[in-house]
């Protein structure tokens, strides 16, 4: 309990040092690091220490520290309401231009934002569809037939769960793919 | 060994070929009949089947097959009842042929679990055959966003598929 709570102090007083560096003249840079870090929730890629390293004069452990602040608000759902109240506590010790910053930000990417978290949350239950890929095939002869005129989709799709990412390969024939198209067509 | 019995011999292959069952019982007595000991029987059911699947595989018109085996020295009425067996089963036998060519991940089946219909996404289980021949069973989750997406890229697959 005792080393929470230094544990917080030191968070505090580290915190405040970071985000006096976010001045007035400085929002730009926070603006592009708030959205490379809705980028890497969204799945693409994040900010890094040496992109930013020349837009700020700040060391490797002080932009660590901001990033992992940024993003942990931007990963909680509960920013996603967008109301004052509701706001985790991190975000109420943040002065006031950066809490504009972070809710403009909020504002334009909340739709992609709330995808994230969903998917991030049924990726807990099952492997989820994150990308799919297909070639189209034509087969034209094999060991047991010299010559065959045979369509074969292959299908990829790219699924993800908690630990790992595979692909699971489909080959499809013509009867095959109306199978799955009509299956596919009742969650519609 | 007349044509009669080469015919009858040449049927039960054939069905062989089709249905995946040698009748035994019936080659025996069609072999016994003419006076053939095991090993020739055999050697008969062996090189009809290899005649049988290649002029599938390789697309052989009746009347070559008949001439080819000619060539061969198989007398003529043995030939016409040959190719005529290859004419009746040619298509049946490619049928078969293909179906078990090389196929790396075959789909069996598809079926969508039911969900809530307020639920973005829809779970979905696939059982695939892979290349081994054991069924495999994934569950998952697709969003209903991807499968709009999915779906419009697998009916142009679909089209291209008729087009080409």
């Amino acid at each position: 309990m005792k080393e929470e709570h230094t544990l917080k102090k030191t968070m505090e007083s580290t915190q405040s040092l970071y985000i006096s560096l976010f001045s007035e003249e400085k929002s730009d840079v926070l603006k592009e690091l708030l959205h490379a870090c809705v980028d890497e929730i969204c799945g693409r890629p994040g900010p890094s220490y040496r992109k930013f390293a020349n837009s700020m004069d700040w060391s490797r452990a002080e932009y660590e520290g901001v990033y992992k602040l940024i993003s942990s608000l931007l990963r909680n759902p509960a920013s996603l309401y967008m109301i004052e109240e509701k706001m985790p506590q991190e975000y109420h010790e943040l002065p006031e231009q950066v809490q504009q910053n972070i809710l403009t930000c909020l504002k334009v990417r909340r739709e992609q934002l709330t995808d994230a978290l969903l998917r991030e949350h049924y990726k807990r239950k099952l492997p989820t569809v994150i990308d799919h890929d297909w070639r189209l095939k034509l087969i034209m002869g094999s060991s047991k037939m010299a010559s065959l005129r045979e369509y074969l989709l292959q299908l990829d799709l790219i699924i993800e769960d908690k630990k790992s990412r595979r692909i699971i390969n489909l080959e499809l024939n013509k009867d095959e793919l109306d199978t799955i198209i009509n299956s596919l067509e009742k969650i519609v | 060994m007349t044509s009669i019995k080469m015919k009858m011999l040449g049927q039960a292959v054939a069905k062989y070929l089709t249905e995946g069952e040698l009748d035994e019982e019936k080659i025996k007595k069609i072999t016994q009949d003419a006076k053939l000991d095991v090993s020739d029987s055999k050697a008969m059911v062996a090189a009809l089947e290899l005649i049988f699947t290649s002029s599938a595989r390789y697309g052989v018109s009746a009347a070559d097959l008949s001439s080819e085996l000619q060539q061969l020295g198989l007398p003529r009425e043995h030939s016409t009842a040959v190719a005529r067996l290859h004419t009746d089963h040619c298509l049946q036998i490619t049928a078969v042929l293909s179906s078990q060519s090389l196929r790396v991940s075959r789909l069996s089946s598809i079926e969508v679990l039911p969900c809530d219909s307020s639920s973005p996404v829809s779970a979905v289980t696939l059982k695939l055959k892979k290349i081994d021949g054991k069924e495999e069973d994934s569950t998952i989750n697709i969003s209903k966003d991807d499968v709009q997406v999915l779906l419009k890229e697998l009916k142009r697959a679909r089209a291209l598929m008729e087009n080409l």
